[in-house]
């Protein structure tokens, strides 16, 4: 398991070949860096006192062709260990990854998530830098410092040993000083998490201090803290510092002895200058690798801790194996036996108590049970969601506890109670399930679900009026999409004969003459939409034939006052929220453009519209041109300003038409509007309401027409294109659980496992759903489902009643009614 | 600029008056009033059905609604402006007991749970603001129903000890 990995695992199993072939780089590295020295020697003893200037020169550009050489080295060195370093680290990442999500359930209520997150990001990268280093560091370093000292060995015994003297009260040292630097370390990190938190209470007690006027009683408590980290910090900068100093100084005195030893064995005549300066040079190199080793040090110490207490925090194993070994998953025909079942929680807890329930392949089986009774958790353990402390549960004879993962999901689909809908489209979600079935399958492309089958499931699910509501509201491709554009003309024509006047109370239709309040005020100017593609979207707003219009049409002043007055409101309420879809909804300002509007009205604080300039004013008048009435509430677009707009409107067709005739197409019925969704097409308008009712008396006649125009599985793939958002935040709690229905649905599994699968939805569709599991998957399907509500339990095959973690009674819903028992006082309430 | 009052403004407004919001944070009751929609019913529309899980509230600015069971056809309860309906969908999963209809044309605002959680998740204190004015309300409704409790009323004894539960 890796979390039982030592750190040094990492290097062993690190890019074998690379490392060898930092090895060869670095002696060649190590000999580069000698040279310079003997040249130094060579430069003083013969071309310089022998006054050669070909010696000189030839001396000298051996000298720069080393150094060069060992920079280069030196820098293929670093990429390959970066290489190895990174290599190793992704590696690292994936495989913890792969580890944490086997990990139990369990594991995950007590984990905190900020906790997983910087494991996987933060943590761990020391570690990778540390494999990265593991080998060329101290390998270059301690051979360098080797081939140094030996050189100097060469050159002069004595002196030799008079510089190295230093080295070990350095060793002896540092790691003292070390330790007692760590230690200050981690007491700054505990005092500095007391003061945030700190900080944190002052910040919410504030209106308590200024109610009281106790500002000098709190600055004395911060003052407290904050003399204590004073300390506390110096402590540690002093012992941080010490080191280098300390190293330093050490270094320093080298030199000191050197000149005072060497220069007394020069005059004497026993060593010659050059030497000397090779000498003190080839001390002054041994400086960097010996300062390199001491970083590599303190990395080594920071990576282990690191890299060892992220391991500590996952080191729990895995419940159930993943794969099958030497076998294809087992395929179950939904037999269900379930003998002395017992699961006990730590603390010693127990949740299920000798639980005896038998179910034959198809039968159906509600479990209803007061609150905490057990029943989701019977549910799970069949479900091998929790591996259960005691009995058995057998599917067709296996024990679920000897089964593996892969066997299980082969065999078994899950509702769970409040299901995860992953970040993706709707297509990707329903499928979720049955490509992690096919996942490792070679003809996974031909065993998929068909168009046909996913639409029958969000049928079967009732999620197809809403996947098609997104298909409607969806933006059609004008270069790929000629054909659909022409059927969805023919459609709007249909639609305006036989709906338009029921529905014109609901749906604001594109009529010249009138301000569109569902629509932005640049499409009540322009009353169309461009073909050129600098009169689209943002461009709209610097366009300079536009804005001068605007100038012309005295829509400039008003617009910016519009732009600055939603800016300001938008910002005041939405200023410190999360970017969630569900605020940006009804915002006038895009979740992606927030921070920079921010910003601007920061900036804009007292200034007069005069003032504004450049890219704030064109940031403010796209805001207003974007402005919906209909939708942004935040500020009451004024009646004059409208007037304005219609006027401008006239204006604007007026000059397009003789200036700039094909550049905007305008509203027209006969044509389709490409910038608008296939809903608006249709309907040409927009619908002013988003209510439900309403909103079911549009999708109604929708769908009639688009079986008319056979277009409706088109429309619905395309709704099928739908993107969730993150935690399918897009979607209302109903539709994931809908979604989550159809996916199980889709997958047909001989084993299905609902837990109140149908909570979120209205009776309709839960007795819809209730209806399908009757009439297509009894006799096919096992069913365990979990139920709050009981009304719709009576068809089931069995009913189980818990109580305490305990299977109180089980037979047909009549049977146990008249036995006047538990189900009896559940659903009648106690006699 | 706007010497016309926005939606959000009035919203506001309203909100800062409801019981179960008004000793919030002028910012929680700014998003709140932020996400609140704004419907219009005619007469006879339906708002709600009994057995509708649509966890929202409606606050009414103008008209007029009543309240039927599913069992006569005479309103049980009406609700009138500046009344606040069905606020205890937004917590909890029951569905409604009741159907609402509009007996005049009628607007008002509606905010639904999954806006209402968005905006707990933000200000947590929404919570058990919100739990202490229901509870406070609920204990109201039985005091007057104990003040003017008829004992010879078969009924009502099934009914009675509300705030027991």
């Amino acid at each position: 398991m890796i979390t039982k990995r030592p750190l040094i695992y990492w290097v062993k199993n690190s890019n074998f070949k690379l490392q060898m072939i930092v090895l060869v780089v670095i002696l060649f590295t190590v000999g580069a860096r000698l040279v310079p020295l003997e040249m130094q020697k060579l430069i003083i003893n013969q071309a310089i006192s022998m006054r050669k200037v070909d010696l000189l020169v030839r001396y000298c550009s051996f000298y720069i062709i080393a150094v060069v050489a060992a920079s280069l080295l030196k820098y293929a060195i670093t990429t390959l260990q970066t290489y190895i370093g990174q290599e190793a680290l992704a590696k690292m990442r994936k495989e913890l990854y792969a580890h944490i999500l086997t990990l139990p359930l369990g594991y995950f209520r007590k984990a905190n998530p900020g906790m997983v997150v910087s494991s996987l990001i933060t943590e761990l990268a020391p570690a990778g830098e540390y494999v990265g280093q593991s080998i060329a560091v101290p390998v270059t370093n301690v051979l360098t410092l080797i081939t140094f000292a030996g050189y100097m060995f060469y050159l002069n015994p004595t002196m030799a040993c008079i510089s190295i003297a230093m080295y070990p009260f350095v060793i002896y040292l540092v790691p003292k000083l070390q330790k007692k630097s760590n230690k200050a370390n981690k007491q700054r990190v505990d005092t500095t998490r007391n003061l945030s938190s700190h900080i944190n209470e002052t910040i919410s007690g504030i209106h308590e201090i200024h109610g009281n006027g106790s500002y000098s009683i709190e600055n004395r408590k911060y003052g407290a803290f904050v003399d204590r980290l004073f300390k506390i910090r110096i402590v540690w900068i002093l012992y941080k510092q010490g080191i280098k100093v300390l190293n330093n100084f050490f270094q320093n005195l080298g030199p000191f002895f050197l000149f005072l030893v060497g220069g007394y064995l020069a005059i004497q005549g026993k060593f010659d200058l050059g030497a000397l300066v090779a000498f003190l040079s080839a001390y002054e190199k041994i400086y960097d690798p010996w300062k390199e080793l001491m970083d590599f040090y303190q990395v080594h110490n920071d990576a282990t801790v690191r890299y060892e207490r992220v391991m500590e925090y996952f080191d729990v194993e895995p419940e159930f194996t993943l794969e099958p070994e030497g076998r294809e998953p087992v395929k179950l025909t939904g037999e269900i036996d379930i003998q002395n079942l017992g699961f006990t929680v730590s603390g010693g807890i127990r949740l299920l108590k000798q639980i005896n329930l038998k179910l034959k392949p198809g039968e159906q089986l509600a479990l209803v049970g007061f609150s905490g009774s057990g029943k989701s958790t019977l549910a799970q353990c069949v479900s091998q969601l929790y591996k259960y402390t005691g009995g058995s549960v057998k599917i067709d004879g296996y024990e679920v506890d000897e089964l593996t993962k892969a066997d299980m999901v082969q065999n078994m689909g899950i509702v769970a109670q409040e299901p995860f809908i992953f970040s993706g489209s709707i297509k990707d979600n329903l499928l979720y399930s049955c490509m992690a079935v096919l996942d490792r399958d070679p003809d996974k492309e031909s065993k998929m679900p068909t168009r046909d089958h996913m639409i029958e499931s969000i049928q079967q699910a009732g999620i197809f009026v809403d996947v098609l509501r997104f298909g409607l509201n969806s933006i059609v491709d004008p270069e790929k999409e000629k054909e659909l554009m022409d059927r969805i003309i023919i459609t709007r024509e249909s639609f305006h004969a036989d709906f338009g006047d029921r529905l014109a109370d609901h749906v604001e239709f594109y009529k010249d003459g009138q301000y569109l309040d569902h629509s932005t005020v640049a499409e009540n100017i322009i009353f169309g939409s461009a073909n050129d593609k600098s009169f689209v979207g943002k461009q709209l707003a610097t366009n300079e034939y536009f804005v001068d219009f605007l100038k012309e049409a005295q829509l400039e002043t008003p617009l910016l006052s519009l732009g600055r007055e939603t800016a300001k409101q938008t910002v005041d309420i939405l200023g410190n929220l999360p970017q969630e879809e569900v605020f940006f909804e009804q915002s006038p300002i895009p979740s992606e453009d927030f921070e920079e509007y921010k910003q601007l009205v920061a900036r804009l604080d007292h200034s007069t519209l005069q003032d504004i300039k450049g890219k704030d004013r064109d940031m403010l008048l796209q805001l207003a041109l974007n402005f919906i009435p209909g939708t942004h509430k935040i500020v009451a677009l004024p009646s004059v300003l409208k007037t304005l707009i219609l006027d401008g409107r006239q204006m604007f067709f007026n000059k397009v038409s003789v200036e700039k005739p094909d550049t905007f197409s305008f509203f027209r019925m006969t044509e389709y509007i490409p910038s608008r969704t296939i809903l608006d097409n249709i309907l040409f308008g927009k619908p002013k309401t988003d209510h439900p009712k309403i909103q079911d008396a549009i999708n109604e006649s929708m769908i009639q027409l688009l079986i008319m125009e056979d277009l409706l599985e088109t429309i619905v793939e395309l709704g099928m294109g739908f993107e969730v958002g993150t935690k399918g935040d897009k979607l209302s709690g109903g539709q994931k659980q809908k979604l989550a229905i159809a996916r199980t649905f889709l997958k047909n599994p001989p084993i299905m496992i609902m837990d109140e699968a149908t909570s979120a939805l209205d009776n309709r569709s839960q007795n819809r759903i209730q209806g399908l599991l009757e009439t297509k998957w009894k006799g096919k399907s096992t069913l365990i489902s979990v139920i709050h509500r009981l009304d719709t339990i009576k068809n089931y095959d069995k009913v189980a009643v818990m109580k305490a973690g305990k299977l109180m009674e089980i037979g047909p819903y009549d049977e146990l009614i008249a036995k006047e028992g538990l189900l009896y006082e559940l659903i009648h309430g106690a006699k | 600029m706007s010497a016309e009052t926005s939606e959000y403004q009035e919203h506001l407004e309203l909100i800062r008056e409801v019981p179960y919001f008004s000793g919030l944070d002028l910012e929680a009751q700014k998003l709140l009033a932020y996400l609140c929609v704004r419907e219009t019913f005619a007469p006879g529309d339906v708002v709600f059905t009994a057995g509708d899980v649509d966890q929202s509230a409606y606050y009414i600015i103008k008209g007029k609604m009543d309240a039927y069971l599913d069992i006569n056809d005479e309103p049980v309860q009406s609700y009138k402006e500046d009344d606040f309906v069905g606020a205890l969908t937004l917590i909890g999963e029951s569905k409604r007991l009741f159907t609402l209809k509009a007996a005049s044309d009628s607007v008002c605002i509606r905010l639904t749970k999954d806006k209402f959680e968005k905006v707990r998740e933000q200000y947590p204190e929404l919570s058990t603001k919100f739990l202490k004015a229901a509870v406070s309300k609920i204990s109201r409704r039985e005091e007057l129903f104990i003040a003017n409790y008829d004992t010879t009323c078969t009924g009502c004894k099934s009914t009675i000890g509300l705030t027991l539960i």
